[in-house]
């Protein structure tokens, strides 16, 4: 209780309320008209714990609150706390102070027993619920609204990762309950949450619709209704924004995105997100067990063409996990893995196979965010060039993970969207403990500190020195290919204010109006 | 009749109860997990196991085939993993859609066929027939998405005649549920009407060619009469066969429209429930098209013995 | 001498096969007077049955009619429109077919079959099943009331046989075009059939033209023969003179390859040689490949030319 975040983590906490503020949301004004969304992917249930993608996100987004969300740019924000929370020198211990005024969609006011229902109930039957009992050893009121959650071992990220996919409900809600009839948390509850919006009707995998929460605590929504609907395709996302029947689209087809957003009429924005397109190398197994020739393909393949050519700009070229735009990118490490077929060359000679060898990638079809199988071909051309042959597998995710699971896998290029890249990637896939580790066949205990160090600090500036000795060990160690990382877009029509997209790449519709 | 009834009702469980054994079967023979599919990449091993357990894949198959069978017997087919949700109740959601457009579908396609296979038949080589010819072929060649996409941007975008896409029932109004049924239930139709134009044209012109309609031409039998009456019931048999055949194909859902025109129907359901490793609702689903086909079947026999008076008992 | 009923002068057809074009009707010239029964024989490809087909306009397509002229008492068919043929259609020129199994409508009753033809010239329905029922008892068929509510399929093959003379015979036409109507049937039937339909042509005073492979059959009800060979008829006369004395080669070869006394089912017994490819056709006489006597001038054209009272014949050497 004697630490105090960072100056910067303060001020980053302090733009985050400011930006709060100043949303378009006037006190007093009562809601109106109806904003309508469409969904690319599944929309299988609006239950708070159970956000399995960015569609359930985007519901949970607009029911629920928890006591931080993740922000625009990725920051975090206070939410349900009235500010970030004060975080011990040691990085175990966590202090959130509530808001008083926060009402639930029934009227009840919102303490600290609530969070603590909510904590208990998520760490015992929450879906995901693994990450967050790997880290939190318990969570204890002090009062009616001081909150102290205490980890076993340093991890910041675990607010990213609650903001993601663990909201909080009103104390004494059935949460297990999964009726086939009537109100449930799996198609939406008027009561649970204390979201700007409440849920009114919910067909599973159709469309989804809420309601505006006037006792809101952030303010009376500006909108009163607001209407998820499923387009399970992008091209025709597109044409039902042209035709007016949605008035903000979750996808489009990435060559459509920058010349409609030019368009009178309509309004686009892209920005960086936790997505990350890579090939993980499974450097367990031959030939990946080799060093050189993980580097031979990271150097052999010529990101900015997928990148531009292949996404149309909508992912950012990387050859590190961080984006060139992020705090912790390092330009020198970024250069020895850059495409350079030369490079490559040397790094096969080195690997005494100067004439190339061959390997199998499976390619997950379809995939969500962005299509692996496109840019595949690009890599496999590119990395013929120097003589590495890419057998390309086509396959569905499930199948590809069953693959990844049982060790039968060399590599797999496939988009990802995790709660942040810095706080959960790096950690899920090389730390010892991670979940995907098991099946990366990475380990490092040099890694495994740098990792933990980097997790104890939300401070970008501390954060920094160990996100550069995690990034120097990855490079050296080449266990993936960074292709690029994913970047949010949506369209809109122009008469639509206070939407844009997230860097968790949840449309966040809570502000969302039109007119 | 009765012992005819009884009979294709023996056969119905019969088929039935090797369509679930093997559904079952080979649904579980599928690569990969269910538990996975709902966890995602992210989750630990205990998660997952934790998962399957609650979804009950650590039984015996034998037992989850038997608590599955049972359930069925009694219209319960489990419930969903992905939508904690009935399946029956998932299924009786979705197949009135798809039923709805089918059925459009096939008016439509009957509507196109029926004149121009006939016709095409009967001015066999003329300018109709090669019209007829190129016009199938488009039908059949262009990818349903693309026709589905051209048509949504054209009476949709273009022209706002019609809703881009979305389902409304019938309950909503028949005016507004038929604006939102007609381009899909016109991408179908075409695909499927190409198809039946081609059988009835061939099968017309194997009727026309056969003796008996010669025969009635030597008697004088008004063309029209030939074409309508003497040679159009013989050819539709052998169509009726197909084009039953091909809408249980269109009642198993068609996943590319259901998805270009939004419309929660069975296709699209079906194939996200594979994808998701959806045991039960795949299973729900595929015995459901199961039924649907071998009742088909039927009912085709039913319409044959009824056109055909060679089979008719 | 009865009066001319029916003369068909140099008719053409042509048909396009992938072979190339074939003209089953080289030139053909037949007549019949009323009352007349003209058998038309010839091996399976001879072109006997389009020909037949085609001088009543009843050949699909109609287009395959490219020369010649057709008169029906004195009216030439090829100028008629179709309805004015139509109206000639069973009241004045019938048919019956080889294969009765195929020739009815698989799907109609037989009563609706043969009504229909009648009410289309103009019956009125009780008058159209009264001739129906008094036809079917005339053609001798048991329970006719009930055979009216049957289907093709229901009936034996005589049974549908006798229903297609049946159906030929509503309108009582002056002219009955007979395309190998007992080829189907096996021999007891098929002399039963031949000796109704005989029987009642003579009753109806109508005329006939027979087509067959069956010398026999040609042998027992027609007055007068024309023999054809690839689109052609090469000798044409009184039948007992043609079959006691025949004239052309070609007609020889083809008595000579009847069985005695047994019935002649199914394609004739083997003339010596390949018959010939139509598409291919060589110069002059088309038999000349497989000709015993064959010669030099065999490659010129030679038409019919009388060779006896009645009697012609299409080849240089033919002689009565």
């Amino acid at each position: 209780m004697n630490g105090i975040i960072g100056r910067r983590g303060a001020l980053t906490g302090l733009a985050g309320i400011l930006a709060a503020a100043s949303l378009p949301r006037s006190a007093g004004a009562q809601p109106r008209g109806t904003v309508t969304a469409s969904l690319l992917g599944n929309l299988p249930n609006i239950h708070p714990w159970h956000v399995g993608n960015v569609e359930t996100g985007a519901a949970n987004l607009l029911a629920y609150s928890n006591l931080l969300k993740v922000g625009v740019d990725g920051t975090l924000v206070p939410d349900l706390a009235v500010a970030l929370p004060q975080i011990s020198d040691d990085g175990l211990s966590y202090v959130f102070e509530l808001r008083r005024d926060v009402r639930f969609h029934n009227g009840d006011r919102l303490t600290a027993d609530d969070v603590l229902y909510s904590y208990e109930k998520y760490l015992a039957t929450g879906r995901r619920r693994g990450n967050l009992r790997r880290f939190i050893s318990d969570v204890q009121k002090d009062g009616d609204y001081v909150v102290k959650v205490s980890l076993k071992d340093p991890w910041v990220g675990w607010m990213r990762l609650m903001g993601y996919e663990a909201a909080i409900v009103r104390r004494g809600t059935d949460v297990t309950n999964e009726g086939a009839t009537g109100e449930s948390l799996y198609r939406g509850s008027r009561a649970a949450g204390c979201g700007p919006f409440i849920p009114k009707s919910f067909r599973a995998d159709v469309e989804a619709e809420f309601e505006a929460f006037p006792e809101y605590f952030g303010g009376a929504p500006a909108t009163q209704t607001i209407k998820l609907v499923r387009i399970p395709d992008a091209a025709t996302q597109l044409a039902n924004l042209r035709a007016g029947s949605v008035d903000i689209i979750s996808n489009c087809p990435p060559k459509d995105f920058a010349p409609v957003s030019r368009e009178s009429g309509f309004g686009g924005a892209a920005r960086p997100s936790a997505g990350i397109f890579y090939m993980p190398m499974n450097v367990a197994k031959a030939p990946f067990d080799n060093i050189h020739l993980r580097r031979a393909v990271s150097c052999a393949v010529d990101r900015d063409y997928i990148c531009e050519e292949i996404y149309s700009g909508l992912v950012t070229a990387s050859a590190l996990p961080a984006s060139p735009n992020e705090f912790w990118y390092e330009e020198d490490l970024a250069k020895q893995l850059a495409y350079d077929p030369d490079r490559a060359k040397f790094h096969l000679r080195a690997a005494g196979m100067p004439r190339g060898f061959a390997f199998e990638a499976i390619v997950p079809v379809p995939s969500a965010y962005v299509e692996a199988r496109e840019a595949a071909v690009v890599m496999q051309a590119n990395l013929a060039e120097v003589g590495i042959r890419m057998n390309i597998r086509q396959t569905d995710f499930v199948s590809m993970y069953r693959s990844a699971q049982n060790g039968d896998w060399q590599a797999f290029p496939h988009p990802s969207m995790q709660s942040s890249v810095e706080d959960y990637l790096v950690w899920n896939n090389y730390h010892k403990d991670g979940n995907q580790a098991r099946w990366m066949g990475y380990r490092n205990p040099a890694y495994d500190t740098a990792v933990m160090e980097s997790f104890r600090y939300l401070d970008h500036a501390r954060k920094k020195p160990a996100l550069r000795k995690v990034t120097e060990i990855l490079v050296d160690h080449c266990p993936a290919l960074w292709i690029g990382r994913l970047n949010a877009y949506h369209l809109w029509r122009s008469d639509i204010s206070g939407f844009g997209p997230r860097y968790s790449y949840f449309m966040d519709l809570t502000s969302a109006k039109k007119g | 009749m009765a012992s005819f009834l009884l009979g294709r009702a023996a056969t119905l469980a019969l088929v039935l109860f090797g369509a679930s054994v093997l559904i079952f079967l080979v649904v579980r023979a599928l690569p990969g997990d269910p538990a996975i599919a709902m966890m995602t990449s992210n989750a630990t091993p205990e998660e997952i196991q934790a998962m399957r357990e609650a979804l009950g894949l650590h039984l015996p198959l034998w037992v989850q085939y038997g608590s599955w069978v049972s359930g069925a017997l009694v219209g319960d087919l489990g419930r969903s993993f992905t939508y904690s949700t009935g399946v029956s109740r998932m299924i009786l959601d979705r197949f009135p859609v798809t039923l709805h457009i089918s059925l459009a579908a096939l008016v439509i396609a009957m509507a196109i066929a029926i004149p121009a296979g006939v016709l095409a038949a009967k001015h066999k080589g003329g300018l109709i027939d090669h019209l007829a010819r190129v016009i199938a072929m488009i039908g059949i060649s262009m990818p349903v998405f693309w026709q589905g996409l051209l048509s949504i941007l054209l009476f949709a975008v273009i022209l706002r005649w019609l809703p881009p896409g979305g389902y409304e029932p019938l309950s909503a109004g028949i005016g507004v549920s038929t604006a939102h049924i007609l381009l899909p239930a016109v991408a179908l139709g075409t695909a499927y009407a190409a198809t039946i134009t081609r059988m009835l044209r061939a099968s017309m012109l194997d009727v026309l060619g056969r003796e008996h309609i010669a025969v009635a031409r030597a008697h004088g039998v008004p063309e029209s009469t030939i074409i309508w009456t003497d040679a159009f019931r013989n050819a539709l048999i052998p169509t009726l066969t197909a084009a039953g055949f091909s809408f249980g194909y269109l009642l198993a859902g068609a996943v590319l429209t259901e998805v270009i025109f939004n419309l929660p129907g069975m296709g699209r359901l079906l194939y996200e429930s594979i994808l998701a490793r959806d045991y039960p609702l795949v299973q729900g689903l595929v015995l459901l098209n199961v039924t649907v086909f071998v009742l088909i079947n039927f009912s085709m026999d039913a319409l044959y013995a009824l056109l055909d008076p060679r089979i008719r008992r | 001498m009865p009066e001319m009923l029916f003369e068909v002068r140099d008719l053409v057809t042509r048909f396009r096969t992938e072979a190339g074009e074939i003209h089953p009707s080289r030139h053909v010239s037949f007549h019949l007077a009323e009352g007349e029964v003209l058998g038309l024989v010839g091996e399976s490809g001879s072109g006997k049955s389009v020909t037949a087909r085609a001088s009543v306009r009843l050949q699909q397509p109609e287009g395959a009619t490219i020369g010649g002229a057709l008169l029906f008492r004195g009216q030439d068919l090829r100028k008629l429109d179709a309805a004015a043929l139509r109206a000639l259609r069973a009241r004045q020129i019938a048919m019956v077919v080889q294969d009765p199994a195929a020739a009815l409508n698989p799907v109609m009753t037989i009563g609706r079959q043969l009504t229909r033809i009648h009410r289309l010239h103009g019956g009125t329905e009780a008058a159209a099943r009264e001739a129906a029922l008094g036809l079917l008892r005339r053609m001798r068929i048991a329970e006719p009331e009930a055979r009216m509510a049957a289907y093709p399929h229901q009936l034996s093959g005589g049974m549908r046989q006798r229903v297609l003379i049946a159906l030929a015979l509503i309108c009582r036409p002056a002219l009955l075009i007979a395309d190998e109507p007992t080829t189907a049937l096996d021999v007891t039937v098929e002399a039963e059939i031949l000796a109704l339909l005989d029987e009642l042509r003579r009753e109806l005073g109508m005329a006939m033209l027979m087509i067959s492979h069956n010398l026999s059959v040609i042998g027992r009800i027609c007055d007068r023969v024309a023999v054809m060979y690839a689109g052609r008829i090469m000798e044409e006369g009184p039948t007992a003179a043609l079959l006691a004395a025949p004239a052309h080669p070609y007609t020889r070869a083809l008595l000579a390859s009847v069985p005695r006394g047994s019935k002649a089912d199914g394609p004739l017994p083997a003339i010596p040689g390949e018959p010939p490819d139509l598409a291919r056709l060589p110069a002059g006489c088309p038999f000349q490949s497989r000709c015993p006597g064959a010669a030099p001038d065999c490659t010129q054209d030679q038409p019919l030319r009388p060779i006896a009272p009645g009697r012609r014949a299409a080849c240089w050497r033919a002689a009565a």
